[in-house]
């Protein structure tokens, strides 16, 4: 076979190399080996493949500075901090920007504090029967807005407690359930006393530890 | 039968990173850290970039394990991760050279060799490279490449050819290929 014979069947670098991997059918393989027998050329070229090919697996690095990672659990205990003050942030502006929930709590807060259950000397003046049911009808705002928070919140953890496992959202679960006894048993001393001012009280404390519990699990989920 | 094996580790692992458990988070980083800056620095040519595209991973990872559907294997997505944050890494870079520096000291003796490979990595196409490194550096294979790219089987062999080509065509344009 002349020069020109061999040059006409000399492979191309790509086809060498899928050469080298045993890309190629079997015929244009059985061929190419037998080119390389006798072209000098596209001998050397796939032996410069095969030197590149060893020369990069050498590229290979396994070994990784030591201190990366204690920096990544540290970036990322920080990146979770970061997210919680801004989660924190944006749950504090919301229910700010409601201010007739914040008049509502402070009002009904407000009046529990100073409706005296017994008379103390020196209190300048009782509270008239007009200040009880204005303290009432304020209470019971308080306990609306808070069933609507409640609501709200409640529907959000609906949608993040996949995310905790099963054993702890059963004791999540059970936490939600002791309060709504609780608020149950409150509401039904409420309805058999309306002026039930203890009633009252323990079921503004009940509410507001069902919304720091949801709270809490809502904006402390450090997965979001 | 080693698939299900695996994707059930997987999975088990997922669930307990997703669950803050440190001592998974730490397999996880030990079992793919290595290979993961291995695909960075090679990528990018740079250690810091490198280490610093590892450690976007794996705290995109911890606090994105939810979203980890199990489709593919926990280290495919991780490969995944580690490709687009290299990818953006060399975009910013873009406007201030035009080619991948390499500026990873070799501790191996044929430095010299090593550094002229390196070199030629850096100025290959970004398609090419991606498909180099993980297949002649790394040892991957064609199915779990054309998944991390999402490209076909087909394609990732015949990007590694062309690689290959374009790699000896730039070495012997300096006239190395054989010191290779």
């Amino acid at each position: 076979m002349d020069q020109q014979d061999l040059k006409q069947k000399c492979a191309t670098d790509e086809e060498l190399s899928a050469f080298l991997e045993n890309d190629l059918d079997e015929a244009r393989q059985a061929e190419i080996s037998a080119h390389l027998a006798e072209c000098t050329q596209c001998h050397d070229a796939t032996e410069e493949l095969r030197s590149i090919t060893a020369g990069l697996a050498a590229l290979n690095i396994e070994d990784l500075p030591n201190a990366l990672f204690a920096r990544i659990e540290s970036a990322h205990r920080e990146k979770a901090a970061d997210t919680l003050g801004r989660r924190l942030s944006r749950w504090w502006e919301r229910w700010w920007k409601m201010p007739a929930i914040a008049a509502a709590m402070g009002t009904a807060v407000v009046l529990l504090l100073v409706w005296p259950s017994v008379p103390t000397p020196g209190t300048p003046a009782p509270l008239t029967e007009m200040d009880k049911v204005k303290a009432l009808d304020s209470v019971m705002a308080a306990q609306q807005t808070y069933a609507t928070a409640i609501e709200s919140l409640e529907s959000s953890f609906h949608n993040e407690k996949a995310k905790y496992n099963p054993q702890t959202q059963k004791m999540l679960e059970q936490s939600l359930a002791d309060i709504n006894d609780a608020i149950t048993r409150c509401r039904r001393m409420i309805n058999q006393n309306p002026n039930d001012i203890d009633a009252h009280r323990t079921a503004l404390a009940a509410y507001q530890q069902k919304v720091d519990l949801l709270t809490e699990l809502i904006v402390d989920n450090p997965y979001e | 039968m080693a698939k299900p094996v695996i994707a059930a580790k997987d999975s088990e692992l997922a669930r307990r990173c997703r669950e803050g458990d440190q001592e998974a988070m730490k397999t996880l980083y030990g079992l793919h850290a290595p290979r993961l800056f291995t695909l960075a620095m090679r990528l990018t040519g740079n250690q810091a970039d490198a280490e610093e595209i590892v450690q976007d991973c794996f705290i995109r990872a911890w606090r994105k394990m939810g979203s980890f559907r199990g489709e593919a294997s926990i280290g495919t997505w991780l490969y995944r991760i580690t490709l687009n944050l290299s990818r953006d890494q060399l975009k910013k870079r873009k406007n201030t050279t035009s080619e991948v520096e390499i500026a990873y000291t070799p501790t191996l003796p044929d430095a010299f060799a090593q550094k002229n490979l390196e070199k030629a990595l850096g100025k290959l196409s970004e398609g090419y490279r991606e498909v180099l490194v993980m297949h002649d550096v790394m040892g991957m294979k064609h199915p779990q490449i054309a998944q991390v790219l999402g490209v076909a089987v087909g394609t990732s062999k015949s990007q590694l050819h062309k690689a290959r080509a374009q790699m000896r065509q730039l070495l012997k344009k300096s006239n190395i290929a054989r010191a290779v």
